[in-house]
């Protein structure tokens, strides 16, 4: 088991009813875990889980987009999941594999801490209902593949040509999507960085709006169209 | 937020899993794609808005009074796929 380092900021009461607050994802989130590793102890689990939170509630800034829920989540899971398996398991992978896998888990956790549950009760049809959590998981899938193929070493053909299609599938994108993308994947910009370099008051939270729903536009674009 | 305990073996969630994983096959090799299927599981099964989402999937109809929900929702899934759905929600 791997415990993510302790910092040196301190941690304030906020901090702590932060961590509070996603009790039960840190609990979910290590019975699926454990439900998926058996000899993993619960006990082990949560702790790396709320290793996770108290990473989160410590980065956390309110107004800058995501709710504590949705930016924590990324942090829990990956700590957790990261601290039983993960580097165990992407070392086991063949080396040309390694780099794609690690950066395609960045991207699809990125990805999530921007997923919003944006149901309309007052217009929402069962149709949307369905369409919502297919699509959220598509984002995820398309976060991964991006992430997979920009992070492989250009060291075949085949590697190459997949560059080169996420870059033209981005650039497909409007324009602030593309810009938006372009500087979040490729050239790993914070939100805050790119909404400073966008013509206009713009906030961070639009930028990661724009983020958002390119990533559902781009997963429709690299899906396989089906038979 | 849903509040029940995730089910690993979630049979919706496996659905939508796999309806997924199925559209990126294509483009990422089979040890990637083991690697996306664990996000994907994770992400469905414990995010708090993903949560919700594939909780509104499940059928209303079969939910008794206490809120025991109905153990085969693959019904629902096959919902999802179909663009024909027509109809408001109901309730």
């Amino acid at each position: 088991m791997k415990r993510s380092a302790n910092r040196d900021t301190p941690f304030t009461p906020q901090h702590h009813a932060l961590v509070a607050s996603v009790r039960r994802i840190i609990l979910n989130v290590a019975n699926t875990l454990k439900a998926k590793y058996p000899n993993e102890r619960l006990e082990d689990l949560i702790t790396l889980a709320e290793d996770g939170a108290m990473d989160a509630a410590q980065d956390y800034r309110e107004g800058t987009g995501a709710t504590f829920s949705t930016f924590a989540w990324p942090r829990i899971w990956g700590a957790a999941e990261n601290g039983v398996a993960r580097e165990r398991r992407i070392a086991s992978l063949p080396q040309r594999l390694r780099a794609g896998v690690t950066e395609g888990w960045r991207q699809a956790l990125q990805c999530a801490e921007h997923q919003r549950d944006t149901v309309d009760p007052a217009h929402d049809t069962e149709a949307d209902d369905a369409r919502r959590p297919a699509e959220a998981l598509d984002a995820i899938s398309a976060a991964f593949v991006i992430g997979f193929s920009m992070g492989q070493p250009v060291d075949t053909p085949e590697a190459a040509a997949r560059k080169a299609e996420i870059r033209a599938a981005v650039a497909t994108l409007k324009d602030r999507d593309d810009v938006v993308v372009s500087a979040y994947v490729f050239d790993q910009k914070s939100f805050a960085q790119i909404a400073s370099e966008l013509p206009g008051d713009v906030l961070p939270a639009t930028a990661q709006r724009h983020y958002h729903a390119a990533m559902g536009r781009l997963a429709k674009r690299l899906a396989k169209v089906a038979d | 937020m849903a509040i029940d305990p995730p089910d690993p073996g979630d049979p919706l969630v496996a659905r939508l899993v796999e309806q997924s994983l199925a559209k990126y096959e294509h483009l990422l090799p089979p040890e990637a794609l083991a690697e996306l299927r664990l996000i994907l599981e994770g992400f469905a099964l414990t995010h708090p808005e993903m949560r919700t989402m594939v909780d509104r999937l499940r059928p209303r109809a079969s939910t008794d009074a206490s809120g025991d929900r109905v153990k085969d929702p693959e019904a629902a899934v096959g919902a999802a796929t179909d663009d024909g759905i027509e109809g408001r929600k109901v309730g």
